[in-house]
């Protein structure tokens, strides 16, 4: 694809070229994000950063990537605060915002609604999950990190063990990480989930034609072993119809560090979109994992300002500019990476 | 100079243990038997219910001396070697200047012979620009050359194909190498700092310095030296891998030898879980596979001696983030003590130890009239008491640094006195004698 002034509204998108070329340029973004300098490249540029769905970490993490690139960020984060609130429809609104600023994220509760702002947009729009839709740096980022956790180990994507736990049926984001896991080849896809919130047909259909190997598990325990990475979601509860329906679903696939150390191999990453429902009773993925060097939730969340990063670069065409505007970092900071001493 | 009467003495040397009596006449050994008619005024030690041993003979410690007085000194370190029962020692030259030229090299001798407890030899280091004074070097002044072939130790690291060509083409000297593939690691670790930022596991720590490093730099010494007959000796194996560059036999037969450290031969990955920075060494401390292949290389003979690679850090360089800790620890008090937990565990033999840690590190580097304990020769000897636990307890850590792997463990044996050229240095947790020791004499080598 060519990034430059593109929208980013699916997965379906990219090819695995892309894919690389994202990677590659996140790569180039750690000294940034790292504190080790500063880049002014987008100075002057300004992101609107609209979310009609409340987010915490996708709006920041966007805003942020975008600050690191030395750009503005105006935000609109209530639906009830904005003009769609008095019936302005999605054109008539992406059509006045995308006046105001170069390049626009967003987030809207229904289906093809980014999709929809983006035909009226006068500026690059990337989607920041429309509904069970898509949220395509999402899965960006979850791939990024799955090929960082693995490259340490001499491995790829190919040839990757993945098991994905939880709500299968409802998680927007084990769809398009399996959407992009299936770019690569003989990955072995472990689907642990109870057969009501099981993974979409057309999904498992189409990894098996591409000649992945696709195992259903209803079992944790038979789930999680012999896999390199667990993908643990939580339970999408605002997408049941009530309550009580997603409680039954409660604690079904709890992982903790006695599961993980009597079930899985001792390398195996743990991966989940986050946010984690830390209450005791929500059974999910334990906090008493969080000293476990294979924990990789927090990493999940630090290369998704990389990818964000990265995507921005590309899209407004400042990828090989990045470097030309770099500065010191005067202030302290506890992020810059440290020199190897020997 | 006194005369010294040690008796009742069960003498490990040469393979054989007996009971013996043994007798110090200026500082050397005067007479070892059954039958010794002691001179007037000889002070009588009853060694009963002790092991005596000619003492360590550790050939590669850093010292730290000059320029880095912060972790350690010659005084220090050479005191808390003559502790652990190592009478000598062979220092490395990445201190600060580095010890890359005869009037550095004398710098140090002249240090020593000050302030150093236990007798003493050093390497001269080799740069990527410092052929020249390699080849002028007086073979008196040091034990060998020592080669970093691409271990980022800052200015000492070669990896120039050529020079690393012409020092093992031109020097009559032995090259003693430090053998990890600097592009190897460096990729590695930037593929490990990608995946946790600053929060590295230290168990990651093999993975970064990995096997691969280790036998690519290996195998590169030991082409040269085939390709040169070159006198080489690799130091710190830590791979099962490497030992198959090797070969088993006589030390004083090989042209290529090779060197075990007490840290790769007791630890494994499993210990970086309770230790982590603590273990944190350079060759890095690899699986348990390897930990008992070099024990198994050890009994086999295709690794030549034992030494410490002694290296400390301040406790607060130590406690830092896995990118900022220094690699290396503080080893020459507990060494020998480690060793005799692996002959208790029925890993190796008393004689074994023996002879790698004094008998071969004598003839690999050809010191003159050590390492044995054979009449004539220096007495240097260290007393073990089998039967009694050494508590490591901070308090005792002679080591400036303060701190040890080892602190709170429960050692099996525990060291009595240590003689060097007879001088009673180390006594119980006393050390009765602080005078210097000598500069190591090598002897041609055929």
């Amino acid at each position: 694809m060519i990034f430059k002034g593109s929208h980013i509204l699916s997965v379906d998108q990219f090819t695995r070229a892309d894919i690389e070329k994202v990677f590659t340029t996140a790569d180039e973004m750690r000294p940034y994000a790292q504190r080790e300098c500063i880049t002014r490249v987008l100075n002057g540029a300004i992101l609107g950063n609209l979310f009609f769905e409340p987010s915490t970490r996708t709006r920041i993490s966007f805003g942020c990537a975008f600050n690191l690139l030395g750009g503005e960020v105006r935000e609109t984060t209530e639906v009830k605060a904005s003009s769609l609130a008095k019936g302005e429809s999605l054109h008539d609104t992406a059509r006045v915002l995308s006046g105001y600023s170069d390049i626009a994220v967003m987030r809207h509760p229904e289906p093809g609604s980014v999709a929809e702002y983006a035909v009226a947009s006068r500026v690059p729009v990337i989607n920041g999950g429309d509904g069970p839709n898509e949220h395509p740096s999402q899965a960006l980022l979850d791939l990024y990190t799955v090929k960082l956790e693995m490259a340490t180990r001499g491995q790829g994507i190919d040839g990757l063990r993945i098991a994905l736990i939880g709500d299968l049926k409802n998680g927007r984001a084990v769809h398009s990480l399996c959407k992009l896991l299936g770019m690569y080849t003989k990955v072995h896809f472990k689907l642990v989930s109870p057969p009501q919130l099981a993974a979409p047909e057309e999904i498992i259909v189409a990894l098996i034609a591409k000649g992945h190997r696709v195992e259903i598990c209803h079992e944790l325990e038979e789930g999680i072993h012999h896999v390199d990475i667990l993908y643990v979601t939580r339970t999408q509860e605002e997408r049941f119809e009530n309550q009580e329906e997603a409680d039954k679903y409660r604690g079904l696939f709890r992982v903790n560090q006695s599961i993980y150390t009597e079930h899985c191999e001792p390398n195996t990453v743990i991966m989940h979109p986050l946010p984690r429902d830390s209450r005791s009773a929500a059974k999910e993925l334990d906090e008493d994992l969080n000293q476990n060097p294979n924990l990789a939730i927090f990493r999940q969340t630090d290369n998704g300002v990389l990818v964000r990063m990265a995507l921005f670069a590309l899209i407004l065409d400042v990828a090989d500019k990045v470097h030309d505007y770099v500065h010191p970092v005067t202030w302290y900071t506890a992020k810059r990476e440290p020199v190897p001493n020997q | 100079m006194d005369s010294i009467y040690l008796y009742n003495a069960t003498l490990i040397n040469e393979g054989q243990s007996k009971e013996t009596n043994l007798l110090i006449q200026s500082g050397r050994i005067a007479a070892i038997g059954s039958s010794i008619s002691l001179p007037p005024g000889t002070k009588e030690v009853d060694l009963a219910g002790t092991v005596l041993l000619p003492g360590m003979i550790d050939d590669q410690v850093h010292f730290r001396e000059p320029g880095m007085e912060h972790k350690g000194s010659i005084a220090t370190e050479s005191r808390a070697a003559v502790a652990g029962g190592i009478t000598s020692y062979m220092e490395m030259p990445n201190c600060n200047p580095l010890t890359i030229n005869a009037e550095t090299l004398a710098n140090k001798h002249q240090r020593a012979a000050q302030s150093s407890m236990a007798n003493y030899a050093f390497y001269l280091g080799a740069t990527n620009n410092n052929l020249e004074d390699i080849k002028r070097i007086d073979p008196a002044m040091t034990c060998g050359i020592k080669v970093f072939m691409g271990a980022s130790t800052g200015d000492m690291l070669v990896d120039n194909r050529d020079t690393l060509e012409a020092i093992f083409s031109s020097t009559p000297l032995l090259v003693a190498t430090h053998c990890e593939d600097t592009p190897t690691i460096l990729n590695n670790e930037r593929l490990f700092i990608q995946r946790f930022g600053e929060q590295i596991p230290f168990r990651e720590h093999p993975n970064i310095r990995s096997e691969e490093a280790c036998y690519l730099s290996s195998s590169l010494a030991v082409e040269l030296a085939k390709k040169h007959a070159t006198r080489l000796h690799v130091l710190h194996l830590t791979t099962a891998k490497e030992l198959a560059l090797f070969s088993s036999g006589d030390t004083n037969k090989k042209r290529i030898t090779a060197e075990a450290c007490v840290h790769h031969l007791f630890f494994n990955d499993s210990d970086y879980e309770a230790k982590g920075a603590l273990i944190k060494c350079n060759p890095a401390i690899k699986k348990r596979t390897d930990q008992i292949a070099l024990q198994e290389a050890i009994t086999t003979d295709i690794i030549d001696v034992i030494a410490t690679d002694h290296a400390p850090h301040t406790w607060e360089e130590k406690t830092r983030k896995y990118t900022q800790a220094p690699s290396g620890l503080p080893l020459v008090q507990h060494a020998l003590l480690m060793l005799l937990e692996l002959v208790d565990n029925g890993t190796f033999s008393l004689e074994k130890i023996v002879e790698k840690i004094a008998h071969t590190p004598a003839t690999l580097f050809n010191v003159k009239a050590r390492g044995f304990i054979r009449e004539g020769y220096w007495a240097d000897l260290v007393v073990i008491a089998r039967n009694r636990k050494t508590i490591v307890d901070q308090s005792e850590i002679y080591s400036k640094c303060g701190w040890s792997p080892f602190s709170g463990h429960t050692f099996s044996s525990r060291i009595e006195q240590t003689y060097v050229n007879g001088k009673l240095k180390y006594d119980r947790g006393a050390f009765p004698d602080t005078s210097p020791g000598i500069a190591l004499e090598f002897s041609e080598r055929d």
